[in-house]
């Protein structure tokens, strides 16, 4: 957990309170230094695409802002919406409004489909109906009682993120939504988080296909090594060849 | 074939209290991810609640009886229960009769209390540790707990039987049109079998049915998910020792007409459950009751004098025989998930 | 996978075979004695090795008082017991030759090793000129070798295997308690007479040296009565659960059970026969009856209800009505508040019997003692008329055929003495094929051990 020290109002050079912020953030896999002092803001509203290499610490990062138990967060804070997350377990932070939906999904085995859902709407706060859920992905409603690990890819994410709309949250972490689908379900997810765009849901959005993810974002951040390296409008990034063959080769 | 009928039904009795007892095991395993040694000491600590509770039911006050003499010749103190002048004397027999079925109901709330005790106080501490720790950490516990239980009840064995209208046994054979008096069983031990049978039904059905149990489900197949949906999975973990504990202190408290209770049964039946749990498969809960009842029969088949003619001494091994068989060829166990293995 | 070992009590039965044989400890003598642990101050302490804990503390523990309470009257205290009613005039109440009876205890959870390791500590540390006491054959047999090799008188507690007094005798080793050929000749007429002659028996008998020794004198007496012997299964002796033995049983034909079995083993194969409806089968048009050779009253408590109508042996039963058992059930009575079990009567016999033979010999050394004892003739002591062989250092006497009360009146009132045989009948050559060694030989006592 993060060291005491006192509220950081005074790092934020514009005295203005961000949605969410994150402050020098310092995580480590056991002896690793996964994280390396990793700051960002973001405005409510605003969808922020991390980006950069494989074992740059993307992931890590989303995991340490879920408030996961590896990486251990040693220093650093994180606010959302005025909640100091860094003193959270994860259960705490995904109940002050965090939602994080993993790499790998994780769907819940031996649980249908339905009760994915009805398993995140234990906890408070509950957020979108079942039923809402099941008009926005239809295929879910199809087979609600059918065991969730037995859903294609590209169902499986629509489950993972129907799951975590389900939670009232503030914050939504999207860990490679595209990873392994087809570019047809690619797009049917993309036009769902256009959807989730315009209800107004800060984003972080961590994806290796850099384009579609820029295309979607307000502001980008790039990670090299744990460091930030860039730190500013996604258009800045898409139009700076440069930048993109340096840190994300493309 | 009678003997192999007579063999079976053997081996369901001794295999229900292997079953019961993996069930324990795995629950806790599968869900705190932890080794617990001491679920054997859970198991006896039930068995003696239906001993304290026999002992409460007919605790008396002694009477001199001028009319006959002890053994120095002096009036004979005649023991004469409370439960007498409470409910009189015929209904003070039957309850006391009952004894083991009415210890059921005060061994549930006792036995999920010592483990919610047991979890709280000890277990909790050892979660993230290696499992060579938690062994070495709940194996002390069960020796200091059978040493508890052998300083107040003594070491002998202290029967405890079954209500009289058990006591007899079904002749099997006459019902199944086979000779008859071939097949004979006692009734107490049926109702064991019926008995945990009806527990491990209720336990699935508890984790099937009810919301809790589809949040334990869930714990023990993604912890960490669980916690990104916003549920504190340690309270209901807790909880789900307590019930374990209860499982296998109702097994012990049902068993004591089948074989006297005595401070170290716990220890008999730990070892055997562990390798029923390995058998299975660790952390699958229908492995671990499949294994308890197969290898509880196979005992019993290994026990039939033809067995032990051609091979002497194997109804002492055979069970160590198939957990290393089944180690070396298959794991995972029986029904385990590929992936976790027992170091 | 040592944690299994643990907690195996199979110890229990490899310990009796290590050591009933291996090689002795070292042990510290002093030789400025003329003998190991020679009195010099005013006091003698003798060694009481019991079982503390394990399976037989309960014995262990009537054991313990029935020392005492020895120690007590040899001191001059209480109402002196068995030495009023003794045959023997010898003991007057001021110790052994002038000497305070001291002791110390020793706790040997009934496994050789520890047996041998407490009796060692007592010889060695607390300087006891004699070591007794015990409630297995097993740990007999050991401790009774170190006793050899240490100098030391062993006076056997409770032990029933022949090899005690047979293949394993020894010269500085005595035993009081009968064993199990004396059982099976007893048993043998008297069930011939209840059961009659033409029965089929199934042995189960427990997997170490008494279980062998009793299961062998019961089939060979009752087969010379006529009786056939079906089959014979050993069983571990950490079993707790016999249902998958009784099993076997009910498909075999036989129609009487012998369980060579003794305490806790006893308790639960006597429970689960019954439970199996043993008892009330019909088998060859009669009724199917158990047998159990060696009653232990203390253990029987255990089966309740069980053993009635159940025939067996004991070496001694409080209801008897001689004059040394009345006295010994009257002084052991008011002392503890219940009568003494066969247990604590043979350890106080022993303790008297030692003491006795220190005053004629006019010494402590074990030759002395020996030769004292050897060739003696007593009475008084609960038994009727005793005889302590020379050749054997075992003590012939009638022995007690038992029966499982129908109507007990209490807890201890279990048993009833059905038959006491007498000891012609039970006496056997020192040379009985039963008391010889693995390879047929004869085995002689051998010259006691003085030790310095």
């Amino acid at each position: 957990m993060s060291d005491n020290k006192p509220a950081r109002e005074s790092i934020n050079p514009n005295h203005e309170p961000a949605y969410f912020s994150a402050w020098e953030l310092n995580a480590y896999y056991g002896e690793s230094f996964i994280v390396q002092d990793v700051s960002m803001k973001i405005h409510e509203g605003e969808i922020l695409a991390l980006l950069g290499r494989n074992g740059a610490g993307k992931t890590s990062t989303l995991r340490a802002i879920a408030r996961l138990d590896d990486p251990n967060l040693k220093h650093g804070e994180i606010w959302l919406d005025h909640q100091p997350l860094h003193k959270m377990k994860s259960h705490q932070a995904a109940q002050s409004g965090v939602g994080l939906v993993p790499e790998d999904r994780r769907i819940i085995q031996g649980l249908t489909v339905e009760e994915n859902i009805k398993l995140a709407q234990i906890a408070e706060p509950v957020g979108w109906s079942l039923e809402r859920i099941y008009d926005l992905f239809p295929r879910l409603g199809e087979r609600r009682k059918q065991e969730g690990t037995t859903l294609s890819g590209g169902e499986q994410q629509m489950l993972a993120i129907g799951r975590a709309l389900s939670r009232d949250i503030k914050l939504l972490l999207l860990d490679e939504p595209y990873e392994g689908l087809a570019p047809v379900i690619v797009q049917e997810i993309e036009k769902t988080l256009q959807l989730i765009r315009e209800e107004g849901m800060t984003t972080i959005i961590v994806e290796q296909n850099a384009v579609a993810a820029l295309n979607l974002a307000d502001r980008a951040i790039i990670l090299d090594t744990g460091q930030v390296v860039f730190d500013g409008s996604a258009k800045e990034v898409l139009d700076n060849e440069e930048l993109r063959h340096e840190y994300l080769a493309i | 074939m009678d003997a192999i009928i007579l063999q079976i039904l053997n081996g369901l009795d001794k295999g229900s209290a292997y079953a019961l007892i993996a069930l324990g095991l795995t629950l806790i395993f599968g869900t705190l991810g932890v080794v617990n040694f001491a679920h054997g000491a859970l198991f006896m600590i039930g068995a003696f609640c239906a001993v304290t509770i026999s002992r409460l039911l007919t605790l008396s006050h002694t009477v001199l009886d001028e009319t006959r003499t002890d053994f120095l010749g002096k009036p004979l103190k005649v023991d004469v229960p409370y439960i007498y002048e409470i409910f009189g004397e015929t209904a003070g027999n039957t309850i006391i009769d009952w004894s083991v079925p009415i210890s059921i109901l005060f061994a549930i709330p006792i036995m999920i209390l010592i483990g919610v005790i047991m979890e709280r106080g000890l277990i909790r501490h050892f979660y993230k540790r290696p499992h060579a720790d938690q062994i070495l950490v709940t194996f002390g516990l069960a020796i200091v707990l059978q040493e508890v239980i052998k300083y107040f009840y003594g070491a002998n064995p202290i029967p405890t039987p079954a209500p009289e209208a058990f006591k007899g046994s079904f002749d099997f054979g006459a019902m199944l049109g086979l000779e008859a008096s071939g097949i004979i069983y006692p009734y107490w031990r049926l109702v064991y079998f019926a008995f945990s049978a009806i527990i491990i039904g209720a336990v699935f059905a508890f984790l099937q049915f009810t919301t809790f149990g589809m949040v334990v489900r869930a714990g023990m197949a993604d912890r960490e998910t669980v916690g990104l949906l916003g549920i504190n999975i340690d309270k209901r973990f807790t909880i789900m020792f307590g019930l374990a504990a209860a499982v296998a202190g109702l097994a012990g408290v049902m068993y004591t007409p089948i074989n006297s209770p005595n401070y170290h049964m716990g220890m008999d039946f730990l070892v055997l459950s562990f390798v029923v749990v390995v058998v299975g498969g660790m952390g699958s809960l229908s492995g671990a009751v499949l294994a308890g009842f197969l290898l509880g029969i196979l005992e019993s088949f290994a026990s039939m004098t033809v067995v032990l003619e051609a091979l002497p001494g194997i109804n002492q091994i055979i069970i160590y025989l198939v957990a290393i068989i089944v180690l070396l060829t298959r794991p995972r166990g029986l029904m385990g998930k590929a992936g976790v293995m027992e170091e | 996978m040592s944690k299994f070992e643990l907690t195996r009590r199979g110890l229990i039965k490899s310990s009796a075979v290590v050591g009933a044989g291996l090689a002795m400890p070292t042990l510290i003598i002093n030789s400025a004695n003329a003998y190991t642990n020679e009195p010099k101050g005013g006091s003698v302490t003798l060694g009481f090795n019991v079982p503390q804990s394990g399976p037989y503390a309960d014995e262990g523990a009537d054991e313990l008082r029935a020392y005492k309470l020895a120690v007590e009257h040899l001191n001059g205290g209480g109402d002196g017991g068995m030495m009023n009613t003794f045959s023997s005039k010898m003991l007057k109440g001021n110790g052994i030759l002038g000497k305070k009876v001291e002791y110390v205890t020793g706790d040997t959870q009934t496994k050789a090793d520890a047996a041998r390791a407490s009796a060692k500590s007592m010889i060695e540390k607390d300087g006891a000129v004699m070591i007794t006491g015990g409630s297995s054959s097993g740990v007999a047999v050991a401790v009774q070798a170190l006793c050899q090799e240490a100098g030391i008188i062993f006076m056997a507690g409770l032990t029933h295997s022949n090899d005690t007094t047979g293949k394993d005798k020894k010269a500085n080793g005595f035993r009081h308690f009968f064993n199990s050929y004396m059982s099976g000749a007893a048993l043998a007429p008297v069930l011939g007479k209840a059961y009659g002659k033409d029965r089929k028996a199934y042995h189960l008998t427990a997997d170490y040296n008494w279980g062998y020794t009793t299961e062998e004198a019961v089939k060979s007496s009752t087969e010379a009565m006529g009786w056939e012997t079906v089959n014979s299964v050993k069983t571990p002796l950490t079993q707790t659960d016999f249902s998958s033995y009784i099993a076997p049983v009910l498909q075999s034909g036989a129609d009487v059970l012998v369980l060579n079995h003794y305490g806790g083993n006893m308790v639960n194969s006597l429970t689960n026969a019954v439970q199996f409806g043993l008892r009330d089968k019909q088998v060859n048009g009669k009724q199917f009856e158990i047998v159990v050779p060696l009653y232990s009253r203390l253990m029987a408590r255990g089966a309740g209800e069980n053993v009635k109508g159940i025939y067996g042996s004991t070496n001694w039963h409080w209801s008897l009505a001689d004059e040394g058992s009345k006295a010994f059930v009257k002084s052991f009575g008011e002392k503890y508040g219940f009568p003494p079990s066969q247990a604590a009567h043979t350890v106080y016999c022993q303790t008297m019997l030692y003491a006795d033979a220190a005053e004629r010999a006019g010494t402590f050394n074990p030759c002395g003692i020996a030769e004292a004892l050897e060739g003696f003739e007593f009475d008084g002591l609960g038994n009727g008329k005793t005889l302590y062989r020379a050749e054997d250092h075992q003590c012939f006497k009638d022995v007690l055929v038992v029966k499982g009360k129908e109507n007990p009146t209490s807890e201890f009132d279990v048993l009833e003495v059905v038959e006491v045989t007498p000891v012609d009948q039970v006496t056997y050559a020192p040379d009985h094929p039963q008391m010889r060694d693995a390879n047929g030989n004869a085995v002689a006592v051998g010259t006691c051990n003085p030790g310095a």
